[in-house]
């Protein structure tokens, strides 16, 4: 059953123009990046992340929002966001693409040592479980035994896990096995590695390898340039994000750009001779 | 009032949300406390029923001795039958069955200052 934690966290979203999220004194909208596949050459789905503004409509730095939010409200930050982008993933959902959430593993562990079902809030706002990936993020964790239990709660909802960041923080291969994630996103900074001529650009191409042979499928995020998408490639990610594909919108339909370009890096010819 | 401490934070987020300014305590007994050291620093009490140490309507009981009309709403996911005619006894303006939403504390909340 929801508890009055969980209808707080919905509360906290108004309808607004569009669903915001009012949090100490900011308001705070969902943006959507896609995320392609490169095998399919399709959108595989969206990333929901935030977009936060003062009370000026001042736009603040994501991470320096999160960073303001105190221990103790970080879970509940994290579930109220997390009914915002479902709510807003309602007024858009094209119906077959999946929705990638963010959570702090503080709050799966929350989860689970509380017995709260994120399944009914994703249920309540039209999406079925098995087209939600939830991405727990790097930081550190209290309890990696609660985490992975968390994880598997769900899992046995039918979501897809993902592991975001992977290359910093706590998002690294004891993880991995910990987690048994079906998605490791790598994060940027490995991909910034992988443009240069020394050994650091290495790391990329066999990070991925390692990540294949543990069966998990690859993302390279932060991909903001056509250097770096074909890095990403030629490393054999499985999906991409980035910049260079397409930023992120409140709305959907952005990601056909993105197909273009992804077109014209696996077939470079094509263009050329057309 | 809450012992748990991520109720606590929510409940706490709504009433700022509200435009109050709570004062969260997740321990009743230092709730009590603070009561006792001035008994006209707060306006409200949001408490949960069930704690340990002491009760909702046991800090309900205290705090009236010491501020007679100061709004008390209790908060319970329990309470069986005669709870509420138990907790208006001990003093309670209000009782809210757990789980709440906003709307419902912010009308609890609302008729007690329209009075005012």
């Amino acid at each position: 059953m929801r508890d009055s934690y969980a209808y707080a966290a919905e509360d906290l979203v108004r309808a607004g123009g569009g669903p915001e999220l009012a949090w100490e004194g900011a308001t705070v909208t969902t943006q959507f990046q896609p995320i392609y596949c490169v095998r399919r050459r399709t959108c595989l789905g969206f990333e929901a992340l935030v977009q936060a503004r003062d009370g000026a409509g001042n736009h603040i730095d994501s991470e320096e929002f999160f960073a303001r939010a105190h221990a103790g409200g970080r879970p509940l930050l994290d579930w109220a966001c997390r009914a915002l982008h479902l709510r807003s993933y309602a007024t858009v959902d094209p119906g077959d693409r999946s929705l990638f959430i963010n959570v702090h593993p503080e709050a799966a562990v929350l989860d689970a040592r509380r017995g709260r079902d994120f399944g009914e809030l994703i249920r309540y706002y039209g999406l079925t479980p098995k087209r939600v990936c939830i991405e727990i993020l790097e930081q550190p964790c209290s309890d990696e035994r609660l985490l992975r239990e968390a994880v598997e709660g769900y899992r046995a909802l039918g979501a897809s896990i993902a592991m975001d960041d992977f290359g910093i923080g706590s998002s690294n291969f004891d993880r991995v096995a910990a987690l048994r994630p079906d998605v490791v996103k790598i994060d940027k900074s490995v991909l910034n590695g992988a443009s240069g001529r020394d050994k650091a650009s290495r790391a990329l191409p066999v990070m991925v390898e390692l990540l294949h042979e543990l069966e998990v499928r690859v993302a390279v995020e932060g991909i903001e340039t056509r250097a770096g998408a074909a890095a990403a490639i030629e490393a054999r990610a499985d999906y991409l994000q980035g910049f260079y594909f397409a930023r992120p919108a409140a709305a959907l339909g952005h990601e056909a750009g993105g197909f273009e370009r992804l077109d014209h890096l696996l077939h470079p010819t094509t263009l050329a001779a057309a | 009032v809450d012992d748990e401490l991520d109720v606590l934070h929510a409940l706490e987020e709504m009433l700022a949300q509200l435009g109050y300014e709570p004062v969260g305590f997740n321990d009743s007994r230092d709730a009590l406390k603070a009561i006792r050291a001035d008994p006209r620093r707060f306006d409200a009490i949001v408490s949960d029923e069930v704690m340990p140490e002491i009760i909702g309507t046991q800090l309900a009981t205290e705090t009236r001795k010491l501020n007679p009309t100061m709004p008390i709403v209790i908060a319970s996911g329990y309470g069986g039958a005669g709870f509420e005619a138990r907790a208006l006894a001990a003093g309670v303006n209000r009782v809210l069955r757990k789980p709440y939403r906003m709307a419902e504390i912010a009308e609890a909340l609302a008729t007690f200052f329209a009075k005012a």
